[in-house]
Formats: structure tokens, sequence, C-alpha cells
């Protein structure tokens, strides 16, 4: 078989563009996205105080955990873990909830039994 | 009759109050978790980050497109060319971990639609290029924008944080 110079280029020419168009099929599916600004130079906005700064939502948004000291006053703990003390709340939130589901529970059967005895007398 | 049917919606409530409670809390990204653990710029990537607050990127028309009421810096619309907004808790996903202290994320998918946050020593705020009267400059999908959200800061779920943590390999040593 015998083939045109000018073929084999062409085929190599569509070889090279499908390979190119193969890398950039993969890099969009794998979510990569390219950086092309220098965030290097970026800064957050001067600060200032004020009711609504950073500071004070980030004082909002961070869980103070009080303790006892030695004079059974309650002070707030040092260095304390956000992470930990939010999930400590909730943990105490749902421990409550529970609680309240099992008290509801009781309520009802004791309203049961009453009806049941007040029924029996009857 | 009427006692039972007040304390079966009153156990209806609780349970959808414990449903509610089950979603988990948001804390601020802090640098302090940051330095704590150490999160490489992969497992950040696997973190769903929130904004905290509405962020507002607007091109001026003119020079009067912002305008203080009340202490507050408000835009006008119908000075501005451009305008794209970001609600509170939108979702967002870390792009780059320029370095410690920079974070760029995603909140859409395109070329060049990323916004960095910054340390600013208590949280990740965000970032621009340059800040005058309280307004940042900054580059969204090739664009310069000018934005007034100097307070929103990134946000993470506080469950999610903890299983991040917990799945991180602890190496305890080798002991005779």
């Amino acid at each position: 078989m015998v083939y045109n110079q000018s073929e084999t280029n062409h085929g190599k020419l569509i070889g090279f563009l499908f390979v190119i168009l193969l890398g950039l099929c993969t890099m969009a599916c794998s979510g990569q996205e390219l950086v092309t600004e220098d965030f290097s130079k970026y800064t957050p906005a001067p600060q200032t105080i004020s009711a609504t700064s950073p500071d004070s939502n980030s004082v909002q948004n961070t869980p103070v955990v009080m303790k006892r000291d030695s004079n059974s006053q309650r002070v707030p703990t040092q260095n304390v873990n956000p992470v930990q003390a939010e999930l400590k709340k909730e943990g105490r939130t749902l421990l409550y909830l529970v609680l309240g589901i099992l008290g509801t529970a009781v309520i009802i059967k004791a309203t049961n039994m009453t009806n049941a005895i007040t029924t029996d007398y009857n | 009759m009427q006692l039972r049917q007040i304390i079966t919606k009153g156990l209806l409530l609780i349970i959808v109050g414990l449903f509610v409670s089950c979603t988990s809390q948001k804390v601020a990204y802090t640098p302090d978790i940051q330095n704590t653990y150490g999160f490489s710029e992969e497992r950040l990537q696997s973190i769903q980050f929130y904004t905290s607050e509405d962020i507002t990127l607007f091109i001026n028309k003119s020079n009067q497109a912002t305008r203080i009421a009340n202490g507050k810096v408000i835009i006008d619309a119908s000075n501005v060319e451009d305008a794209i907004f970001i609600p509170r808790n939108t979702p967002c996903v870390l792009v780059k971990k320029i370095n410690s202290n920079i974070l760029v994320v995603s909140f859409e998918s395109g070329q060049g639609k990323q916004i960095s946050f910054v340390n600013n020593g208590n949280t990740y705020s965000i970032g621009a290029k340059d800040w005058v009267d309280n307004q940042g400059v900054l580059k969204y999908g090739n664009k310069n924008y000018f934005t007034i959200s100097k307070e929103a800061f990134l946000m993470i779920k506080v469950r999610k944080l903890n299983h991040i943590i917990r799945s991180q390999r602890t190496i305890r040593g080798r002991r005779l």
C-alpha cells in the first residue's frame, strides 16, 4: 500500500489535535481549574473596630466553654478547640431532646393508665 | 382525649426539633484550625466551605455606585454596570491553597471565577488587590470588580471537619 506524503502529514496533524483535545477533556472532567490570577498579592480588608467587624463575627461563631475556677466562679476556658466545643454542645442538645421524648412518652403512658384506672373505677 | 392530642403534637414537635438539631452547625474556618491540623491542599479540597455573609461584586458605571446611608454602604443599582450576588451560606470548594494564609475558592465553574480568602488574624476573610474607602478591587472571571463585602469569611460544618480530623492518619511510633 502506498501513502501520499501529504496524507501522512494530515494524519499526524489530526492525531496531534486529537491528543490535545483528549488532554483538555480530561482536565475539564477532572474538575481541575486553572488559577490565572496572582492571588499572593491579595490582602484582607483593613481592620476597623465596629459592631459588625469580622472580629465580632468570629466571636459569635466560636463557642466559649465556661468552667469553674478554684473560687467556684464561672470563667471562660482558654485555648478551647471550637470544633470540639461545638460537638459537645450538639451532643448536649441531642441528649436533652432524647430525654424530652422519653419524658413525653412516660407522660402519655401515665395518662393512659390514669384513664384506664378511672374507667375501671367507674 | 384533648390532653393526649396535645402531648402527641408536642412529641411530633420534639421529633422535628431532633431532626433540625442533627443538621451540623457551621463555624468559622480559622487560621488556628489550619495551624492545629495542618491540612494539605488535597485535604482542604475535600472540605465543603461556605460563605458567612452575602458577597456582592459589581462594576461601576460611574463613581457614584455606592453611597453611605445610616452608616452602611449601599450599592446604587442604577449606577452599576454588572453585578454578581453570592448569598450567605453558599457552598464553595477550594481550588488552590496559595500558602497557609491565602485560600482560593470557587463558587461556580469557569475560567478565573475564583475568590481568594485571606488570613486576617481571626478568620479567612475576602481578599482584594486593593482596598479604597472600604471597597475592595478583585478580579473575577477576567474582569475587575468592586466589593463591599469585606466581612465575609469562610465557614465549615463542624461534623465534616471532625470527620476529616479523625480520618487523618496519626503515627504513634514504635517501641522496643
